[in-house]
């Protein structure tokens, strides 16, 4: 029933770590413009459909990796990037450690993890399968 | 096979997985801000066609606004021209001890400090090392025919030592002075053979996004290892370097290597002068300059040599100490941010507190910063001046203060190669006009041809009910100029002004609740400046010398008005309390009973931001957290006037720079939580009735509305306006308010043109081939890849106090726009100089709104003369520029009204200023787009006709509540979505947005816009080439996606079956 491979403990801390930018993105942008719904959501139930294929079948868990959290990753940077522009209004650093400052945690926390995800999925996908556990 | 297969199945799954969302979502993305990527494309999706079928008069000239010139090189040669002469009569003459000035014919020049090699051309700290056309010192100094020390020079250039931006030049960028100390400059370049005259160039720069730092707040070595080699941390203060230069310059004069040492005050922020008086340095003459635009550097050179005689007047109090500065107890530099930006600490506006006195969190959307304008309307001279006065006369518990102290040169202040006489100065009150007419006779007394500038002063009577009322009255306050021809040796004029007698009432914030006219002494002074002023009025009232007055003042000089015993006078009478509480009779009015227009009734607008009125008080008076306060009043100066440091009023002795805890403590209460909450859509429906949308009625079309059959141009409140509009779908409304970025969108519906403007505080900076429209480009002009010539600090345009020669700035301006395609500007600056460390001083104009606004009124006049219109900003109480974004400015009304406001009534109601740019600021609780301000004060109240825009947007605006508030064209950082409001109950925000709508098309439509336009040319709408490549690019991905998905699935397919079976 189970196919666990070394790709399912790869795939769940990443699904788990997409489940928790809801919570991040809530916390730093609830009533403000750039929160809606539709991001706040999609994490939770597409990354929880990828997280249970990534228990049952790391091979497509990682498809279904990869295509929830780029799918969330959309969503996010659809609903928040006017945040960016006030962000930034007023000029751009020269680093990119001041820029992520300036970005604030919340914002580059979501961006960060659901990108990271998406690239777990990715590279997943094509390394070996591996043997069942 | 297999694997090559199943490899290539995947790679192109993720390819084009993630090219389909990027076109999707970024599909959604660009459609919702289409106009702001058209227009930095450069394809506006807007074509002018004419239709042959209308047959419009073929013989109509249609280039309305024209130029005066036929290529850039002319245009721009009469820029700088006009840079020179504006730099000639605005440079102001400080100090002249011993007649060190102008220079004999043998005096020769050494050039000190490195800014003398990379002097301050345009204030704006980006654009400042990028001026167009400049002419720098030693170029401009030798055209004059003065000879140069060029090996000290050399050396200077050759150095390491000059201006450093940390961070950058840019928006967060932090200066370092980083002059060469004495001790480093070679002896044999700083006391090369035959150089006499030392000229000791003193910079300072401003720029955007950040205030100049007053203090280091222990912060002196940041991690990049930069000082901030200010004294203490004070950017405006003399270095220890330039201190040492200075000081070993004096010993060289003392030991016979230099025979003067004149200071070029160069610097776009106010250096303390505290050491042009001190014997250590020695300093023979001052001379400020500001920055120099193109060809100041010639102008200073023929004002040092004495062929152009300086005529110009400060337009700021020029502070001894910036410590006695009572705004600093108040401005935004106070406290050390948590959240640093890069490795450079920002300084933050203060943070409001909670109930228990803990400061709330610095972020949160902009929601939390503060300043309160504690001062009142004492800022600059209004603070002084009145302070010098009561000291004078032993009122308003004077306490220690100083005058001398506290001020190196006044308001006004500007010394001349000759000498003028006032005399037969005469008042005469004019019923006809309800103003006073003023005369004055200048006789140049001296020995050389020179100009003079007049200045008139008033004082308003301090009563008994405005001490219990709260209301202020400044000792002088500035109210006509006017400026001499160049008058030779003992040649004289008289000088006319006029001054209206509603300018002799005060706002009154807490009782009437209007500006009242109250009974008393009112003294209308002509002096040579602020000071002086006060000083004739003084006399006048019988004080003098023997009383601590620091100079005799000439009675003769002043008109005692509103008092039974005045000659011609129209006596004031408490039957006169309110006699200006109506505005002025404008567009706005309405009709009383008997068919007559009345002024809007004038009353409190800014309730929301006065602590002493917010939320009953809360945060004033004996409840406030850190115990009472009040704002400065005259009655009790001692008590009220709070400073940034530990300050002897006496003698300006600093004990110590730490910051003390002078500042208003404001608590973050449910109702300032509950305004800054605000949203139009959350608000409560309303029956008003909708506009009408799509009327075929009529066929207006926007050049229909340019003029009537008489060639007179359409008033805005012609009812042709209300058929146009009527014609008009709610998809036209939202297409011209989500499409404002540096441009207003055009409309096929009526045919109304695309206009462009371009942001700037000191004009056109661009090149002149911005767009196909302008004359550069049009008449493929060779020169069309130059900019305009760099112009002056707009405080030295006011420094000339010539009106006429501000006209003329104006219009090069305007030709400026006209040949680089532009129709409006985004400037000039309208702030007022609340302190000498607001980094935007450069574009602001003064301290005093009234010379604010007549600087800016002259500009915009000359401007639309060329099609060419002006949207003043910031609008409005934005006189910081660190943390600005959000950040709520509180004040009273008086002070709201009478020093902020003030220019833009000036600008409106005497230069017909057709718009603003509103700031990022809060005023109270409410973002700048504020209802009350920008409707009820600068339309009804002033008569303004033309469109608000917002600065960047900012998260607390959204376009419902910019339209809401009547800021018109919301622009980037603004979301462009406009709400779909519900079919009933939100009539009131669809007729907002009507008026939103046509306040943008008058504008254009009195615009360069219209150029080259006729009845038969009609506008019409194509899609840009990005918007049809984009659409094409996602046809192709949506539709390729699907073959790539069923490879995929085929493979795993097959990769399965031959796993499974094979």
């Amino acid at each position: 029933m189970f196919r666990l491979s070394y790709k399912t403990f790869i795939l769940v801390p990443a699904s788990i770590l997409c489940m928790i930018v809801p919570f991040v993105y809530k916390a730093g942008f609830d009533n403000t413009q750039y929160f809606t719904q539709e991001a706040y959501t999609l994490p939770f139930i597409l990354c929880s459909i990828a997280l249970v294929i990534s228990i049952f079948n790391g091979r497509y868990g990682s498809l279904a990796m990869f295509l929830s959290a780029f799918a969330c990753l959309l969503s996010f940077v659809n609903a928040s990037y006017l945040y960016l522009s006030s962000v930034f209004f007023s000029g751009i650093p020269d680093t990119l450690g001041a820029m992520l400052e300036q970005i604030g945690f919340n914002w580059s926390f979501c961006a960060l993890s659901l990108l990271g995800a998406m690239l777990v999925g990715i590279v997943s996908m094509f390394l070996p399968d591996g043997s069942s556990i | 096979m297999k694997v090559v297969l199943s490899f290539i199945s995947k790679l192109l799954l993720v390819i084009f997985v993630i090219l389909y969302g990027v076109v999707n979502v970024g599909g959604q993305i660009a459609a919702a801000n289409a106009s702001v990527i058209s227009k930095f494309l450069g394809q506006d999706g807007f074509n002018m066609v004419k239709d042959e079928t209308l047959g419009a008069d073929e013989e109509l000239d249609t280039e309305y606004f024209k130029s005066e010139y036929s290529s850039v090189s002319d245009l721009k040669a009469n820029g700088e021209r006009l840079t020179q002469l504006v730099m000639e009569e605005g440079a102001v003459l400080l100090k002249n001890d011993n007649s060190a000035l102008p220079l004999s014919s043998t005096d020769k020049i050494s050039l000190f400090s490195a800014s003398s090699v990379s002097p301050i051309f345009s204030g704006y700290r980006e654009h400042n090392d990028k001026s167009s056309g400049t002419t720098n010192l030693l170029d401009g100094f030798t055209a004059a025919g003065l000879d140069v020390n060029r090996e000290l020079y050399n050396w200077y250039k050759s150095s390491n030592y000059g201006r450093q931006y940390i961070n950058g030049p840019g928006l967060y960028a932090i200066v370092n002075i980083n002059d060469a100390p004495w001790s480093a400059i070679p002896d044999s370049a700083k006391f090369a053979e035959g150089y006499n005259t030392a000229v000791f160039v003193l910079s300072r720069i401003g720029g955007e996004g950040t205030d100049n730092q007053m203090f280091d707040n222990g912060e002196s070595n940041n991690s990049r290892g930069y000082e901030w080699d200010g004294y203490n941390g004070n950017y405006l203060a003399l270095s220890e370097d330039e201190r040492s230069v200075l000081q070993g310059l004096k010993a060289a004069k003392d030991a016979g290597q230099y025979d003067k040492i004149i200071v070029l005050c160069n610097f776009t922020n106010q250096v303390m002068l505290d050491f042009v008086d001190d014997p250590a340095y020695g300093v023979d003459a001052v001379l400020y300059s500001g920055g120099l635009g193109s060809k100041g550097s010639v102008a200073i050179a023929n004002i040092l040599k004495g062929t152009v005689n300086p005529s110009g007047k400060l337009s700021d109090t020029f502070w001894k100490n910036h410590y006695l500065n009572p705004v600093h107890a108040n401005y935004g530099q106070y406290k050390l941010d948590t959240s640093k930006i890069g490795d450079y600490y920002a300084y933050s506006s203060y943070i409001y507190f909670d109930t228990n006195g803990k400061e709330v969190s610095t972020s949160a959307g902009n929601q939390n910063g503060y300043v309160v304008y504690q001062e009142g309307i004492y800022v600059g001279y209004r603070y002084t001046e009145t302070r010098y006065e009561d000291k004078v006369m032993g009122t308003g518990n004077a306490g220690n203060f100083n005058y001398s102290a506290a001020v190196s040169y006044p308001f006004g202040y500007g010394l001349s190669y000759t000498s003028f006489e006032y005399s037969d100065y005469s008042v005469i009150y004019n019923a006809e006009t309800d103003s006073y007419d003023i005369s004055v006779k200048v006789k140049n007394i001296g020995s050389v041809a020179g100009k003079e500038s007049v200045q008139i002063f008033l004082q308003k009577p301090y009563t008994e009910y405005d001490k219990q009322m709260g209301v202020e009255a400044a000792a002088v306050e500035l109210v006509a100029y006017d400026k001499t021809d160049l008058l030779e040796p003992g040649a004289e004029q008289t000088l006319n002004m006029s001054v209206e007698r509603r300018d002799f009432a005060k706002y009154d914030s807490y009782g009437h609740k209007t500006y009242i006219l109250e009974e008393g002494e009112y003294y209308l002074a002509a002096g040579k400046n602020a000071h002086d002023a006060v000083n004739n009025i003084l006399a006048a009232k019988g004080f003098s010398t023997a009383d601590g007055m620091d100079e005799a003042g000439n009675a003769n000089l002043t008109a005692l008005v509103g008092f039974a015993d005045s000659e011609n006078d129209k006596r004031i009478t408490s039957d006169d309390l309110l006699l200006y509480s109506t505005a002025k009779v404008n567009v706005y009015s309405d009709k009383d009973a008997d068919g007559n227009l009345v002024g809007k009734l004038i009353t409190n607008q800014f309730d929301n931001a006065d602590p002493k009125i917010f939320d009953g008080g809360v945060n004033y008076g004996e409840n406030a957290l850190g115990g009472a306060w009040t704002y400065v009043t005259r009655n009790n100066w001692a008590g009220t006037v709070k400073y940034a440091v530990a300050v002897d009023e006496a003698t300006g002795y600093v004990s110590s720079y730490d910051r003390l805890n002078n500042f208003v403590r404001l608590v973050k209460t449910d109702a300032i939580k509950a305004g800054l909450d605000f949203d139009i859509l959350d608000e409560a429906a309303s029956d008003v009735a909708y506009p009408t949308f799509g009327s075929t009625q009529t066929a207006w079309q926007l050049i229909d509305l340019r003029v009537d059959e008489n060639g007179n141009p359409i008033a805005y409140n012609d009812p042709r306006w209300d058929e146009l509009l009527d014609q008009l779908s709610w998809d036209d409304y939202v297409a011209i308010l989500a499409g404002g970025l540096y441009n207003t969108p055009g409309l096929s519906s009526i045919s109304a043109p695309t206009s462009n403007t371009y942001d700037s505080d000191l004009g056109v900076i661009s090149k002149y081939n911005m767009y196909p429209s302008g004359l550069a480009t049009k008449l493929n002009d060779p020169d069309k890849n130059t900019s305009p010539a760099t112009y002056v600090d707009n405080g030295i345009v006011a420094a000339t106090r010539n009106l006429d020669l501000i006209y003329e700035y104006g219009i090069q301006w305007g030709e400026d726009c006209l040949w680089a395609g532009f129709n409006g500007l985004y400037g000039a600056g309208a702030n007022i100089h609340r302190s000498p460390y607001l980094g935007r001083s450069y574009g602001y104009i003064s301290e005093d709104g009234f010379l604010s606004g007549m600087t800016l009124a002259k500009m915009n006049l000359g401007m639309e003369t060329k099609g060419a219109y002006m949207l003043a900003k910031h609008c409005v109480l934005n006189e910081q520029e660190t943390n600005r974004c959000g950040a709520a400015s509180w004040a009273n009304e008086q002070s709201i009204r009478e020093i902020y406001v003030k220019v833009f009534e000036v600008a409106i109601e005497e230069g017909s200023l057709q718009g603003v740019m509103t700031s990022l600021n809060r005023i109270g609780t409410t973002p700048a787009p504020h209802h009350t301000f920008l409707n009820e004060v600068l339309r009804y109240e002033f008569g303004m006709t033309g469109y608000n825009v917002t600065d960047s947007g900012m998260p607390y605006m959204n376009t419902a509540n910019c339209v809401w508030a009547g800021n018109d064209l919301p622009i980037n950082g603004v979301s462009h979505t406009v709400p779909d409001i519900p079919e009933t109950g939100y009539g009131h925000l669809a007729q907002a947005a009507r008026d939103c709508v046509h306040n943008v098309l008058y504008t254009v439509v009195n615009s360069s816009a219209m150029n080259g336009f006729s009845s038969d040319m009609r506008v019409v709408r194509f899609q840009p080439e990005w918007e049809y490549f984009l659409g094409v690019a996602t046809d192709i991905i949506n539709v390729a996606i699907i073959p790539v998905v069923v490879f995929y699935i085929a493979i795993e397919i097959w990769v399965g079956i031959r796993r499974r079976f094979f």
